[in-house]
């Protein structure tokens, strides 16, 4: 499913006029550009490092709350953010794209093959913008956590907390690694960025939990993050060296 | 003209990039640089790809790029194809 080594070696050059061997021999040829194309690792490397940056951030960050009327004016909900934290994270993903920008430029030139990574580094931070600001006026605004698309969440519940993580950073890191799936049509990176959807969309936190009011609280969710987008660097490098012998 | 082996492998390699290096070109496709040059002169005079001359430090580097002409070239070539095949099967 990944890449088919036996295809690769019939290159038009070499095989005979058959028409299956031709286009058998093109398909081989835009796996080996694909192969060349690729460097997911890298990406998913500095973001699992900018979301384990975030842990000092989030430990040490002032916080400060708002308490407003709930929803059809029913109750009080109380919102609590750090506004360092909303620095930190639009700062350090755009930096993180930017570096991407620059290795995927710099390995098109070493490999001698352009890779179209411009929409995925527009895509991450027009995300990361874009969720900064939705959490900034969902951090100033409380009712606006417990209202989902029109929708009256009741506080506490599995849908407002989706309706919570959805305008997360690592919502923003994990809807740009669609995108960047898309970009190299690479399985794998795919596969990493809709597993890591899952995880910071749902409530898993694979049974490590810190109670609340403790100041280290917000620490699974990040080290279970950083460490799934190490994991997926490490799963699509392999995953890509593999292909690449196999193609040789 | 784009049915020919090289020229077909040529037009492929470049669709799936934005732009191809020479070097690339010839590794991936096996050929001299002499062989290379031979059908990328006749595939540019075609209008199928743009080639582009450059320097990166000292170093003279040659991209090769697919024009739309080059992309509906290729398309029209692989449909042919996918139609001989279709014929071969019944």
């Amino acid at each position: 499913m990944i890449c088919k080594p036996d295809r690769v070696a019939n290159h038009p050059g070499m095989s005979p006029a058959d028409p299956a061997d031709l286009l058998a021999g093109i398909r081989g040829l835009a796996l080996e550009v694909r192969l060349a194309q690729r460097g997911a690792w890298f990406p998913l490397l500095l973001l699992a490092a900018a979301t384990l940056g975030a842990i000092p951030v989030d430990r040490y960050g002032q916080y400060s709350g708002v308490c407003g009327a709930g929803p059809g004016g029913a109750g009080e909900v109380c919102t609590r953010y750090s506004a360092v934290a909303f620095c930190y994270w639009p700062s350090v993903l755009i930096l993180a794209y930017g570096a991407a920008g620059w290795f995927y430029i710099r390995r098109s030139r070493r490999r001698g093959v352009d890779t179209p990574t411009r929409p995925y580094l527009v895509a991450g931070a027009v995300f990361a913008l874009l969720i900064t600001g939705l959490s900034l006026l969902a951090a100033h605004h409380p009712a606006i956590q417990a209202e989902l698309l029109g929708l009256h969440l009741r506080s506490g519940t599995s849908l407002a907390g989706i309706g919570y993580r959805l305008i997360s950073a690592s919502s923003a890191i994990g809807l740009a690694l669609l995108v960047l799936a898309r970009l190299e049509r690479s399985w794998a990176v795919a596969v990493v960025a809709l597993a890591y959807l899952v995880v910071v969309l749902s409530p898993a936190d694979f049974g490590w939990v810190v109670a609340r009011p403790s100041s280290w609280s917000f620490l699974p969710h990040l080290v279970i993050d950083s460490c799934l987008l190490a994991a997926g660097a490490a799963a699509v490098g392999l995953a890509q060296r593999d292909c690449a012998r196999g193609a040789r | 003209m784009v049915h020919q082996r090289v020229r077909l492998g040529i037009l492929s390699i470049a669709h799936e990039a934005r732009r191809v290096e020479f070097g690339f070109l010839r590794t991936t496709l096996g050929l001299t640089a002499g062989n290379l040059s031979q059908h990328l002169t006749v595939l540019e005079a075609a209008g199928l790809v743009a080639i582009e001359k450059g320097y990166e430090g000292r170093r003279g580097r040659t991209w090769i790029r697919l024009t739309k002409s080059g992309r509906r070239a290729l398309a029209e070539e692989i449909t042919a194809l996918r139609k001989l095949i279709g014929l071969f099967d019944k």
